[in-house]
């Protein structure tokens, strides 16, 4: 059970003056319930990329294959395959319209059918997984708070109980306790058995959080590994413009004048290791 | 840091609600602000700093206690004007801040505003597209510029209207890393020609170039000093809701260990340079 | 959604031409001028005239002409259904019937014209906005009103909300795009069903896009009145209007086709 993505190739404007190639060529294989992260620049075709995932864009070339069925605009199969893929943009209490909580969440399984007797439940999983509850359901959704707003937004893409859950910038425009408690949201989710694909242009926070990294650049896949191959990935090759972490830049640095030092961005292994190397 | 200057910002006893809320969102803020000063202004999402920068250019006023820019007292409607043409404001979304199509014509807005004769808001325009580095791009369009670029051509647009003081009201919240970088260059190049800078921000790494920092919780002033005396104590940090990144943890780390002291600077050319002479 | 904002609904083409350099006021008024004229003539070699004016101030402007005739695409569609309304509905000389409807001799003849004469229109107001960019315009508008302004006719706050109406169509356009694909995302059927079913389903879509224009609106006041906005009194310009020789003789050139080809075709054709 897995995304299959082949030899994925997008092109923007073909054929006319402003013609962007936004993806490459890129082979990747994402497995149910694994937390992969893809990271990019902006422009790098990362969010092309994810938008082809759940077929709100169609490869030009190549194939993307949803646990088996094809992402293709003749597919009769697409309402299936925006089901098990959920996608949520980024700052997506954007897209909140409803007058309660309740309707808004209930709007996507209501889009796909579920009977409404159901529905209730629906709402009532996608609220607690996201660290909420019932109080909330006739709330009206723009009288709550940004984090509020931002969770409820999360919980109308899971009560349609997809099977992966893509989504582009999380943490955009939070603080630090904001971002803390959205990533142990997403630790809960993946517990449970839904599968995370995180679209983020932090280097530092996907190496924190992701069981796989893919980094792209230009629509090109660079690297695809864990967070500690990456990192000897990058360690080795001089890789333009992309923002390694500041404690990565540092290991690298001082391993480089010979200091025997592990390549690592956790700053209290890299800290014990220096307070070590010092004192002998 | 600069020795203080001339006082241009004086808050006394500062308490501001927000109409219809009983609650207080500052309370006693007592703050002064001086010449030629980068000052940062840190805290939490709902620590109030954004309504304390919107006082600092009479876009809100206090509702109890005063608040005294250029000895102009902000509460009295006719000073407004003179107080907005010397303090100007960059806020959080680049794109709501933009009036002109065009970059060089958005640029000029303020200084229309101000009545300038067409000369002189050409040179004003010209200058300040060249600080910024958007030179090139005068002519392009602005729906087409990426997030950074955005933000530099709302700096441009204060710039224009020769401020002696820019409030930055988290100017990098919505950037990517790549685009906050340009933004912090653009900041440094600003204090080293003499602007005073009020920057206000949730992030640590962006406040390690400036002379001064306040950090704000829960309506009121926590603290106030130098950057590196903030530095080393993250858990204190972490109780006001503000994370140290990664790189001041380790400075932290090795402060306490003894191997960095607080003439370090915790960047990363700081702390490698000080790492090396330990060798 | 970008592509939307490169096709030609007249968006200014930054160019260095006489065109270009003509104060917008005389454009404005020009153009005008040339639309009451196409209004005003009914013989088609009147009309071939008025194209040879057309592709010669085209070729003055220096832009392409497929660009100005690909301005005409969008609204193809409702030149047409003009055209086909007169065909069918106006009284004459029966040429044969369909049912109830009547094809007219003089209701052909209106149809063409009346294509023609849209197109024309269409074409020439293009012409106007390619080559004048969108605070000219605004400057243009403001200046020409200006008279009005003692009576209390807003003419600068008009043109102040046209020119932040253009500065943000295509940021509306690509947050339009944003927000229908993610409630598609969230399985809203967008393209099926009658327009009333089709109307409803998009109230997901509106109803974000209204919120996110009303905070603008709020932000965007702030920022103007901290770079010390207070309306138009006081405003000058970075680049003034300035009215010379040239555009008079535009100008006069202009009035004296229209009077012209109105009177030879009122006594000649």
């Amino acid at each position: 059970m897995s995304i299959k993505v082949e030899e994925l190739v997008y092109i923007y404007h073909k054929g006319t003056p402003l013609e962007t190639v936004a993806i490459d060529g890129i082979e990747l294989e994402i497995r149910k319930s694994e937390w992969l992260s893809i990271v990019g620049h902006t422009g790098s075709g990362k969010s092309t990329f994810a938008q082809h995932l759940n077929a709100l864009i169609f490869p030009q070339q190549g194939k993307v294959m949803v646990e088996n069925l094809e992402v293709d605009p003749e597919s009769k199969d697409l309402r299936k395959i925006r089901q098990l893929v959920g996608l949520v943009f980024q700052y997506p209490e954007q897209q909140l319209f409803a007058e309660t909580v309740f309707e808004e969440i209930a709007f996507a399984p209501r889009n796909w059918k579920v009977e409404e007797d159901r529905i209730q439940e629906r709402v009532e999983e996608a609220l607690v997984s996201v660290g909420l509850d019932q109080s909330f359901y006739d709330r009206n959704p723009f009288h709550l708070s940004g984090g509020e707003k931002r969770r409820v937004a999360i919980a109308s893409v899971l009560s349609a109980r997809p099977s992966y859950l893509v989504l582009d910038e999380p943490t955009a425009g939070l603080d630090a306790p904001g971002r803390r408690d959205l990533l142990g949201l997403l630790a809960d989710l993946r517990e449970k058995g839904l599968g995370i694909i995180l679209i983020t242009h932090d280097l530092e926070l996907a190496l924190s959080c992701s069981e796989r990294i893919m980094i792209i650049e230009k629509g090109k896949k660079l690297y695809c590994g864990t967070p500690d191959e990456i990192l000897s990935m990058l360690g080795q090759s001089h890789v333009h413009g992309l923002l390694l972490p500041d404690t990565a830049v540092l290991a690298n640095q001082l391993r480089a004048q010979g200091w025997d030092i592990p390549l690592t961005s956790d700053e209290r292994l890299l800290a014990n290791k220096i307070i070590e190397r010092v004192s002998l | 840091m600069r020795m203080p200057g001339k006082t241009i910002f004086d808050l006394k006893d500062v308490y501001f609600s927000y109409p219809g809320n009983k609650q207080p969102v500052l309370k006693g803020i007592d703050l002064k602000i001086y010449k030629k000063e980068w000052l940062a202004l840190i805290g939490s999402n709902g620590s109030g700093k954004s309504t304390l920068a919107r006082l600092l250019n009479a876009l809100l006023v206090p509702s109890q206690g005063a608040c005294f820019i250029y000895g102009l007292d902000s509460r009295k409607a006719e000073n407004q004007w003179p107080i907005r043409n010397q303090v100007a404001m960059v806020f959080q979304n680049p794109e709501n801040q933009i009036v002109g199509s065009v970059v060089e014509d958005d640029t000029a807005f303020g200084p229309e505003n101000q009545g300038l004769p067409p000369q002189k808001i050409r040179e004003r325009v010209s200058w300040a597209l060249k600080v910024t580095g958007l030179e090139k791009l005068s002519r392009k369009a602005t729906y087409a510029l990426s997030g950074g670029q955005k933000q530099r051509l709302a700096i441009s647009g204060a710039l224009a209207m020769a401020p002696p003081v820019i409030v930055f009201d988290e100017p990098t919240a919505m950037l990517d890393p790549q685009a906050r970088q340009e933004i912090l260059g653009v900041l440094k190049s600003l204090h080293n020609d003499g602007m005073t800078i009020v920057y206000i921000t949730h992030r640590l790494e962006e406040i390690v170039n400036s002379d001064r920092v306040v950090v704000l919780d829960d309506g009121q002033i926590q603290w106030t000093g130098r950057p590196v005396e903030l530095f080393s104590d993250c858990k204190k940090l972490e109780s006001w809701g503000i994370e140290a990144p990664s790189l001041v943890r380790l400075w932290s780390l090795l402060f306490r260990a003894g191997l960095v002291n607080q003439e370090v600077k915790p960047d990363l050319k700081g702390i490698y340079e000080a790492l090396c002479q330990l060798k | 959604m970008k592509f939307l904002n490169h096709l030609t609904f007249g968006q200014y083409v930054p160019t260095s031409s006489i065109i270009h350099s003509l104060d917008p006021r005389a454009k404005i008024l020009g153009t005008i001028c040339l639309l009451t004229g196409v209004f005003l003539v009914e013989h088609p070699s009147a009309f071939i005239i008025w194209f040879l004016f057309l592709c010669s101030v085209t070729l003055l402007s220096r832009l392409p002409f497929r660009l100005i005739l690909g301005s005409a695409r969008p609204v193809m569609i409702l030149v047409l259904f003009t055209a086909f309304i007169h065909v069918f509905f106006t009284k004459g000389t029966p040429l044969f019937s369909i049912g109830f409807i009547t094809l007219s001799r003089e209701g052909v003849i209106m149809g063409i014209y009346m294509g023609i004469r849209l197109l024309l229109l269409v074409l020439f107001a293009s012409l106007l906005t390619l080559t004048t960019s969108p605070i000219e315009l605004a400057d243009g508008l403001e200046a020409l009103f200006s008279p009005l302004k003692p009576l209390g006719f807003p003419a600068h706050e008009l043109a102040m909300m046209m020119t932040i109406a253009l500065r943000f169509i295509p940021t509306l356009l690509d947050e339009t795009d944003r927000i229908m694909k993610a409630q598609l995302a969230r399985g809203a059927d967008l393209d099926r069903g009658g327009l009333l079913k089709r109307l409803r389903s998009f109230i997901p879509v509106l109803i974000p896009l209204f919120v996110i224009v009303f905070q603008r609106a709020d932000d965007l006041a702030i920022a103007m009145e901290s770079r010390c906005y207070k309306g138009g009194t006081g405003r000058t310009r970075m680049n003034p209007l300035n009215w010379s020789m040239r555009d008079s003789s535009a100008l006069l050139v202009s009035l004296m086709c229209v009077l012209l080809l109105s009177w030879i075709d009122r006594s000649v054709w």
